[in-house]
Parts: structure tokens; C-alpha cells; sequence
């Protein structure tokens, strides 16, 4: 069994579970379309959509942040139960296959959500955004590196205690660079709808988009060659 | 054939003449209007308004049912009114999508925005959310009597929900959506009485339309039910299934 083999087996697997229980999916769309009202509600200025531009970027990745981390926390609890996980270490020869299967479905997840977020946001806010591919990248790339690092400590915590309060707390802080750069070529995205920045902002947005990519790079391969290592004692 | 069958049956005939005849009547019959309250403007858009009052009304009508029918499943205990109930609020979100998707539509045109954050609107949304949520507690939280219990109280406390959104529009005084139909003689009721009859018909079509959905999520809910304890009772039996 080659590597892709085994990784088509396991992922085979976890696809076949979600789609028998859609719960993680479910809840996770749900929260974010909750939140988007709720901080919507709560940054609305009574008829002055003037400055929706001012915090639409900062609510739509706080809210990419929260769900990302409500539905990836929750991505090994499935191997919970009768100690699957244990079993799934032992059965697969490489523990990449175990951690890139559940970052693949993380991913799916983070997308399909995330493809709710941003047309609700639109609807809801109606900014001019000159940008959409790179909007587009961007919030990729944000969930892209959020779904490596999330995935690693999910398979971490799961024996702690507390891990539900714990997860976020490990998480956040490790993300934030991640996504403030995204934070900021949004905005950046959404200021050059104004014709005097029009000129500098591609030049700036192509900047952190370029420091998202290399954090992306650093998460991506850095998680996926220290997963066995921090797994392997886990007991 | 059972008599929910029947009446099932009769309610899904009637719905399938009555939508196109109520199609054709908004179309063709009754006049143009000006696209909104605040518009001089005619436009075949304000036609939505049809489809999204009478969704909006029967969806209030169907979870106001949800909240009464979950009330008497927590005082009774009987089954029946949790079917019932849960059959009430699946069509009432349903209901609810239709009126999120049909009001956006028109106000972009009406506006000139997707949305507004108004208390109605903002009202609707929150309890097509709470809705949601109460779907996923039935779906994902498990079959047994506490579950169904604490979606009961979801939807018991829901009910001032509902009827906030009623009279938050007079309320809070009126920015954008049109006043209430029933309390002013509004430019709709008013102008042409062609409108007031197709306005009328069409809350009865999509009335008869929930009704035959609402009939059939009953019944799918107790024949899961009764599966369910079938297969308990065969288990206590120990017959192998």
C-alpha cells in the first residue's frame, strides 16, 4: 500500500461518516450564518452604511475564525469512541495519512462554509469589492493555514481535559498572524473600490497575500512533519 | 388507503391547480403597483410581494402552531403533538426560506440594498435562525423524550418571537418595509380590489401548499416513530433483525 493508497482509505472512510451524520457540517454553517447577524447587528450604524467598509473585513474573518475553529475542534471526536484513533495509528504505517485525511476534511468543511460567509456577507453589507479573485485567494489561504495548524491540535487535545476551552486558547494565538494579514489585504481589497488608492493597492494587497502564502508554506509543512512526532507518545 | 393519506392526496391536487391559477391571476390580473412605498416607479417586481407576504404570514401562522402544538406536547407528554409540532416548524422554516430569498430580491430592486437591519427583517432572520437551530437539535441531538422535550422549548420560547415581529414594524415606526396590511388601508389594499383578491388567493394557495408539505412531515415523523418501536420491541423479544 502506497502512501495514496492508504490515504484513499482513510479518507474514503471519514467522507463516508460525514455524510452518514452531518452534524460537524451542519452546526458549523449554522454558527456562522448566526454570527454574521449577530456582529452585524452589533457594528450597524442606523443609516450610515458609509463605513461598512471600516469593519466588514475584521467581522467576516472573525467570523472564518470562530467556525473554522468550532467545526476542525471537533474533527478527531469522531475517533473517540472504542479508541479508534489508536487503532487508525496502528492499522496506517505513515500518521500523515491519519492527519492529512482529517486536514482534507477540514478544508471541505472550511470551504463550504466559508462559501456562505462571503455572500452573506455581500447581501447583508453590500460592499463594493473591485477584487473577487483575490478576495477570493485570500480568504483561501487564510483557511488553507488555519485548517494545517487547527487539524494538529485538534489531534492533540483530544485526551485533555478542558480541551474544548483549551483548543481555541493553543489556536488562536498561533493563527493571528495568519489571519490580521488577511484582515489587512481585505481591507486593502475593499479600499481600492476608492479611485485615489485605486493605483498603490494592488501593489499592498499582493504584499500580505504574499506573507500569507509563506505562513501557509511554514504551516503546511511544518505541521505535517511534526504531527507524527507529537502523536507517536500520545498514549 | 388511511384518511391522512386521502386528505393528503386531496390537499397536494388542490395545490398543484391552485399554484399555476395563482400564478396567472398575479400575473395577468391584478395591476402593476409601484415597486415600494417609497418609489414612484412601476415595476413587475412588486409582483414578489404575492408570494413573499403570503410565505411571510403562513410562516407565522405554522410556528405560532409549532409554539402552541410544542406547549401541549410539554403538558400532555403525548406523542402526537411532538409529530405534530415538529411537522409545524419544519414547514414554517421552509416557509421562512422562501420569504429570506423572495425579500432580499425585491428590495435590491425596491431599495436599492440586499438587506436592511431593521427590527422586522432582523426579527424574521433570527427566528428562521432559531428554526434552524431547533432542526439540528432534532436531526443531530438524539431521538429519546429529552431531546424532544428541549426542542419544545425552543419553540415554546419562540412564541413571543413570533408575535414581536408582528407589531414590531408599528412599533418601531416605519423606515422601509411597507405598514402592515391589515392596520393601515395601505396603497395595496386601497388602490384596486382586484389586488385585494389576488392578495387573498395567494395566501390561500401557499397555505394549501404548506398544509399538503406539513401533512407529509407528520406522517414521515410518526411512521419513523413506529419503526423505531417496532424495533425495540423486537429487540426485547430477541428477535434478530
Amino acid at each position: 500500500m502506497t502512501f495514496g493508497h492508504q490515504l484513499k482509505a482513510v479518507l474514503i472512510k471519514d467522507l463516508r461518516i460525514e455524510v452518514r451524520n452531518p452534524g460537524i457540517l451542519y452546526t458549523m454553517l449554522l454558527f456562522a450564518a448566526l454570527q454574521v447577524v449577530i456582529f452585524g447587528f452589533a457594528f450597524y450604524v442606523m443609516n450610515d452604511e458609509s463605513n461598512a467598509e471600516a469593519y466588514v473585513p475584521g467581522l467576516m474573518w472573525i467570523v472564518i475564525l470562530f467556525s473554522s475553529t468550532l467545526g476542525t475542534g471537533r474533527i478527531f471526536d469522531r475517533e473517540q469512541q472504542n479508541d479508534c484513533l489508536a487503532g487508525l495509528m496502528m492499522g496506517c504505517a505513515d500518521l500523515r495519512v491519519v492527519y492529512l485525511s482529517k486536514v482534507i476534511l477540514a478544508l471541505g468543511f472550511s470551504l463550504a462554509m466559508v462559501t456562505l460567509v462571503i455572500p452573506l456577507v455581500i447581501v447583508f453589507f453590500d460592499p463594493e469589492i473591485p477584487h473577487m479573485g483575490l478576495l477570493i485567494l485570500a480568504v483561501f489561504l487564510g483557511v488553507l493555514g488555519f485548517c494545517f495548524v487547527g487539524t494538529l491540535f485538534a489531534g492533540l487535545v483530544t485526551r485533555l481535559a478542558f480541551r474544548e476551552v483549551l483548543y481555541p486558547l493553543i489556536v488562536f494565538p498561533l493563527i493571528v498572524p495568519l489571519f490580521l494579514a488577511g484582515v489587512e489585504a481585505t481591507s486593502l481589497i475593499f479600499l481600492s473600490a476608492d479611485t485615489r488608492y485605486a493605483d498603490n493597492a494592488l501593489a499592498d494587497i499582493w504584499t500580505w497575500l504574499r506573507l500569507m502564502l509563506a505562513f501557509d508554506l511554514v504551516f503546511v509543512f511544518g505541521t505535517s512533519w511534526i504531527f507524527p512526532y507529537l502523536m507517536r507518545d500520545r498514549g | 388507503m388511511s384518511r391522512a393519506h386521502t386528505v393528503h392526496i386531496t390537499l397536494l391536487g388542490i395545490a398543484t391547480v391552485a399554484i399555476p391559477m395563482a400564478l396567472v391571476m398575479v400575473f395577468f390580473y391584478a395591476p402593476t403597483l409601484p415597486v415600494s412605498n417609497t418609489s414612484e416607479m412601476n415595476g413587475v417586481v412588486q409582483k414578489i410581494f404575492y408570494f413573499h407576504v403570503g410565505s411571510a404570514i403562513n410562516m407565522l401562522i405554522l410556528l405560532l402552531a409549532a409554539g402552541i402544538l410544542s406547549l401541549l406536547f410539554l403538558v400532555r407528554g403525548d406523542l402526537k403533538y411532538d409529530h405534530w409540532a415538529g411537522a409545524c416548524a419544519d414547514t414554517g422554516t421552509l416557509l421562512g426560506m422562501m420569504v429570506l430569498c423572495s425579500g432580499p430580491l425585491w428590495a435590491k430592486k425596491a431599495w436599492g440594498t440586499w438587506w436592511n437591519f431593521e427590527p422586522r427583517l432582523m426579527l424574521v432572520l433570527l427566528v428562521f435562525l432559531m428554526y434552524l437551530g431547533y432542526a439540528a437539535m432534532r436531526r443531530f441531538g438524539g431521538n429519546d423524550m429529552f431531546t424532544r422535550k428541549l426542542a419544545a422549548g425552543i419553540s415554546v420560547l419562540g412564541i413571543p418571537a413570533i408575535i414581536f415581529i408582528r407589531i414590531a414594524v408599528n412599533l418601531w415606526g416605519r423606515k422601509l418595509h411597507p405598514e402592515n396590511l391589515t392596520s393601515d388601508k395601505s396603497q395595496f389594499t386601497s388602490s384596486a380590489p382586484e389586488i385585494q383578491t389576488v392578495f387573498y388567493i395567494s395566501i390561500l394557495t401557499i397555505l394549501v401548499f404548506s398544509l399538503a408539505i406539513l401533512l407529509l412531515r407528520k406522517r414521515i415523523r410518526s411512521a419513523e416513530d413506529s419503526l423505531e418501536s417496532c424495533w425495540h420491541a423486537a429487540q426485547d423479544a430477541d428477535i434478530d433483525v
